[in-house]
């Protein structure tokens, strides 16, 4: 596909959203400029987008990852809620331990515990055969429930009114770079696995060998590749990019696990690489243009009276017609 | 301008590619009629299959005037179209997960036909074919001939005005290709236009009643297939007279491949007792009818299946590799008859597929640089005249010229035993004999060299030794200075009177 084509798909896309909008809100015009305005128009929601964009940004790659490597990832749900859990699990245990050293493992116990679920589906495809895109999306349909008994009974702190674990303790959060928004030093770990992931995957032999193998195992096979290998390393890499996702939120963004606190991450980071058409370089501006629209039309949503189902309506439509369009044969 | 009912006339037909770098059609034009076979000729890339594409509506033309019946093909519906043209393209796929049966009812008027009425016509049709179609077997383990088989069928179903097939006996044995000539003949008699794209000179003149050649996109000449003989088709095709390459007589080294009572019964087709040996700086064919144990052997050599009894050794008595990944890194070379499926990956550009035997020598401490990979292909596209860009993605390029770069990559980068499978499928005169050029200085540089091919005119310039597969055995063995066309052939079909009883 070429760059123009791209760009045309996603003008086509924001112009079909501002029809959208004139047509159904009663208010069009300051429906618009909210829509627009509203991610841009203080440091709090400027650092909110930031934010989000870079926590979808590692569930995109994650999920780009996977599919670079011929598996399907359905299950970053689970992965994100899990990598959200353990690492408060872990700070709560060892409160006295120096930041220094419990904010790496926190984020590490993060990476683990998304990894762990996705190793789980690639390694059971290599051998028994099941099939990953099902068995990681039944995975995460039966560690969320999990999850959230934990979370809202044995680990659940009795002082908040939320359903939520015990805060962390401050020392042991994330870095705030632009108080009172949500953007904290979790943007450099985002940025560096995204700059990492574009490396790897065009300058690296193991890239490229994982390229190969996405693309036709039978060939990469015959090629000397091992296929089986690279197949369960993608999914093992992608849960552990959702889980750090998931860390990033309670780390950064709660400083507690909360219960259904990571929703979205999974399936955001499906759109995200559906919208970058898993290409490692796309993933970043996919995922800020994700956070904008979606940012920008729940700001729309409460102004200018359109209903949040409609909201969500708006939204989806445009997501599907930008994929459709990107994934039209480009002869 | 001839009569326009009956017929469909392309004109001045140019397509390009990748923003006009590529010329794929430069006033390329044909004249099919109702009721004629029409061939239409050129060598790899002469842009054949682009044109037909054209015709069919799958792409559309960047100039040019394409007429169905007298009405210009763009004012057609596409419903209307694909109505009256029906296409079968050179490397057609089934829907993978739905039998052939499900297959063939797809897009099948079940508002005025029963299943039963439908079946019935399903098997009218494939007993005029008379190739026996595996209803029951599901999409992606319908083997490449029954896949093209069940492909004209479904486009018979329809009943269209004009069939376009494009090389469609690639796949096919010689009795099916004859089976299906004879059907093609009934249903021009019938009326049917049919339009039949191939590289096969020789088969085409005797199938065809009129020809268009074709040569870099432009149309060179249209005339009745018995006005030319195969040498002037050849001269006009290729612009200059290729000959087959002179052998030098072959100096045997040490044994690269040493296959000992093998025998394996496979579902589709079994081998008996199978004992060669091959040396380096040698050429020798396996051939015969693929059924009869050729396909076997290969799926062996690829570590796709093992053999029930028997054993195979390389050089110094290493055993070889149980697994396909250890094919490759035991320095093996391996070209597979399938290479368009497993030979490489057409969503990647082609540098990825070029350079994917030399991977680790171009990278260093794990860094592989685009810079290493795109001069290396650059120099592989000259070194084999593959027109194509390094960036390009690998699904563009033409059926021959894909050849041409798996065939290439694996020769370019071989030195210890190489293993082709019908080694010229897909590739015309000119870039058979480039390719045969390359076989031969591999072989003098010491490599030692086997073909399995089904067809033995794809061998006999080139090979040291022939050996016949006949019903799983090896039962007929020629020299070089012994091989006699008529001879072999009788092995192959199990006729005897063969060269020495092995």
């Amino acid at each position: 596909m070429t760059k123009n084509r791209r760009i045309m798909v996603i003008v086509g896309g924001i112009l079909l959203l501002l029809g959208l909008v004139l047509y159904v809100s009663p208010k069009p015009l300051e429906a618009l400029g909210d829509l627009f305005t509203d991610p841009l128009r203080s440091p709090f929601s400027f650092g909110n987008l930031i934010a989000t964009a870079g926590i979808l940004t590692l569930s995109g790659a994650g999920i780009a990852v996977a599919m670079t490597s011929g598996s399907f990832n359905l299950g970053g749900e689970g992965q994100a809620y899990l990598g959200s859990l353990l690492p408060v699990m872990l700070l709560l245990a060892l409160p006295g331990a120096p930041p220094a050293l419990m904010i790496p493992a926190g984020l590490a116990a993060g990476a683990f515990g998304g990894a762990a679920m996705g190793w789980l589906s690639g390694i059971m495809r290599e051998k028994i055969g099941t099939d990953e895109l099902i068995s990681s999306y039944l995975a995460a349909g039966a560690a969320i429930p999990i999850i959230d008994y934990l979370i809202a009974v044995p680990l659940r702190d009795p002082e908040s009114y939320l359903l939520s674990t015990p805060k962390i303790s401050e020392g042991f959060r994330l870095a705030r770079l632009l108080p009172p928004s949500q953007l904290t030093s979790g943007i450099l770990l985002a940025l560096g696995a995204a700059l990492l992931w574009w490396f790897v995957s065009r300058y690296t032999l193991a890239g490229y060998e994982l390229k190969i193998s996405g693309a036709n195992p039978r060939f990469a096979a015959l090629s000397g590749i091992r296929v089986s290998l690279y197949r369960s390393t993608g999914m093992t890499l992608s849960g552990a990019l959702c889980g750090l996702a998931g860390a990033l939120m309670s780390l950064g963004v709660y400083g507690a696990a909360i219960q259904g606190g990571t929703g979205g991450i999974g399936w955001n980071g499906i759109a995200v690489a559906l919208i970058a058409r898993y290409r490692p370089a796309l993933i970043l501006p996919a995922a800020l243009f994700f956070t904008y629209l979606t940012q920008g039309l729940s700001a729309a949503v409460m102004a200018s009276g359109i209903s949040s189902e409609m909201g969500l309506l708006l939204q989806a439509a445009v997501f599907i017609a930008i994929t459709a369009g990107e994934s039209g044969k480009g002869e | 301008m001839p009569d326009s009912a009956g017929s469909i006339i392309a004109r001045d037909v140019c397509k390009y590619f990748n923003h006009g770098e590529v010329k794929a059609l430069d006033g390329a034009g044909l004249y099919l009629r109702q009721g004629e076979i029409h061939g239409l000729l050129g060598e790899n890339g002469s842009g054949k299959t682009t044109l037909v594409r054209c015709i069919a509506g799958i792409i559309q033309p960047d100039s040019g005037d394409i007429r169905i019946d007298g009405t210009p093909a763009a004012r057609l519906s596409r419903s209307r179209r694909t109505g009256k043209v029906a296409y079968i393209p050179q490397h057609p796929r089934l829907v993978p997960s739905l039998t052939v049966q499900e297959f063939l009812h797809l897009g099948m008027d079940s508002k005025h036909a029963g299943k039963d009425d439908s079946d019935m016509r399903i098997r009218k049709i494939s007993e005029r074919l008379r190739i026996d179609l595996p209803l029951n077997t599901r999409g992606d383990l319908v083997p490449a001939n029954l896949v093209t088989a069940t492909m004209i069928v479904k486009a018979l179903l329809s009943g269209p005005d004009f069939l376009i097939l494009d090389e469609p006996s690639t796949s096919f044995t010689p009795l099916e290709t004859e089976r299906l000539f004879l059907l093609l003949r009934e249903l021009a008699a019938e009326g049917m236009g049919i339009l039949i794209v191939s590289h096969k000179i020789r088969e085409v003149r005797q199938l065809a009643h009129r020809l268009t050649l074709l040569r870099k996109g432009k149309s060179l000449a249209e005339t009745a297939a018995s006005d030319l003989s195969l040498e002037e088709i050849s001269r006009i095709l290729m612009g200059t007279g290729d000959t087959a390459p002179e052998l030098t007589p072959s100096c045997p080294g040490e044994i690269c491949l040493d296959v000992r009572d093998l025998s394996k019964r496979s579902r589709e087709s079994f081998i008996l007792n199978i004992s060669f040996s091959l040396r380096r700086g040698e050429i020798l064919a396996l051939s015969g009818i693929r059924e009869n144990g050729l396909d076997c052997l290969e799926k062996i050599l690829s570590a796709a299946i093992q053999p029930d009894r028997g054993e195979i050794r390389l050089t110094k008595g290493v055993p070889y590799p149980r697994e396909p990944e250890q094919i490759k890194r035991s320095g093996i070379a391996m070209v597979p008859s399938d290479r368009m499926e497993s030979g490489a990956a057409l969503g990647l550009p082609v540098m990825e597929n070029a350079t994917v035997l030399v991977r680790k020598e171009l990278s260093r401490h794990g860094i592989l640089g685009e810079k290493k990979k795109e001069v290396y292909t650059r120099e592989l596209l000259s070194k084999y005249g593959i027109a194509a860009h390094p960036k390009a993605r690998t699904s563009t390029l033409s059926g021959g010229m894909l050849q041409r770069l798996i065939l290439g990559r694996e020769i370019l980068s071989a030195s210890g035993l190489v293993i082709l499978c019908e080694p010229a499928w897909g590739l015309d005169v000119k870039g058979r004999l480039e390719v045969y050029q390359q076989i031969l200085q591999l072989r003098d540089r010491g490599a030692g060299i086997l073909l399995l091919a089904s067809d033995i005119d794809e061998v006999l310039e080139i090979a040291d030794r022939l050996l016949v597969l006949y019903n799983g055995e090896i039962t007929a063995s020629f020299q070089r200075n012994q091989f006699d066309h008529g001879r072999i052939g009788e092995a192959m079909l199990g006729i005897c009177g063969t060269g020495e009883r092995v």
